[in-house]
């Protein structure tokens, strides 16, 4: 008997969708603030235009997975599957910011020092630490759909 | 002294073949008689997935056979240095 090819449920193409959507516009997104395209307040302009994009990007992909393959109701697997990527995401997350946490409070006591404040090093800035703490965020939503693709393909024993 | 073969228990089931004996009934089909998707029902045949102990219940039942011969549970050797099944 051959093996059947199940090929990617709605919910595995949701999740595709969800994760490339995410590393595209969240690249976009560090390269014009890290390049300094963009400063200041524009930097949250940008940020808000991304993620509307974003979600007219995804909303749009759901329309048309409804219409091309019809409602698919998520099933035990596709919550097993959940749970697990949310450890994982959990766990990307909880060492991401304690790490960004560590960094500001050893940068900010090191650029206390007199030696440092005569060499011109200053403290991180509060625009720094957000991206760096959004990063986080980012890198715990990368992990968590990686997981999921990796369980729908591999198994989720 | 080579390394010890690792064993790991996986459940098995026979589900494939019961499709077949049933009119050749398809994933699809059984799938839409369990309430889940085709790709879980592949999933499980393909033993990536253990399906809870209702579902399980619910796909003898659409077989009319007993939970055992569905699903049974075996060991199988690994060999520890590829992770493959050891050769006998």
């Amino acid at each position: 008997m051959k093996s059947d090819q199940a090929g990617m449920s709605v919910q595995e193409i949701s999740v595709l969708a969800s994760l490339v959507s995410t590393v595209v516009i969240y690249a976009i997104f560090f390269a014009c603030t890290a390049t300094g395209a963009v400063q200041g307040s524009n930097q949250i302009g940008l940020f808000i235009g991304l993620v509307i994009a974003q979600i007219v990007a995804l909303v749009s992909i759901q329309i048309a997975l409804a219409i091309s393959r019809g409602t698919q109701k998520a099933d035990e697997r596709d919550a097993v599957i959940e749970i697990r990527s949310f450890r994982n995401g959990y766990i990307v997350l909880t060492s991401s910011v304690s790490l960004v946490t560590i960094g500001y409070l050893l940068w900010g006591g090191i650029a206390g020092e007199p030696e440092a404040v005569a060499a011109g090093v200053a403290p991180p800035s509060v625009a720094l630490v957000g991206n760096a703490i959004l990063l986080c965020f980012v890198l715990a939503e990368i992990a968590k759909s990686g997981t999921q693709l990796v369980l729908y393909r591999k198994g989720a024993f | 002294m080579p390394p010890a073969a690792k064993r790991t228990l996986r459940v098995r089931n026979a589900i494939r073949r019961l499709r077949f004996e049933r009119g050749e009934m398809t994933q699809q089909a059984l799938a839409d008689r369990i309430g889940v998707t085709r790709q879980t029902v592949n999933a499980i045949e393909a033993a990536k997935y253990s399906p809870t102990l209702e579902l399980a219940f619910k796909i003898a039942a659409v077989f009319e056979k007993p939970l055992g011969e569905v699903f049974h549970y075996e060991e199988e050797q690994l060999d520890n240095r590829r992770n493959e099944p050891a050769k006998s």
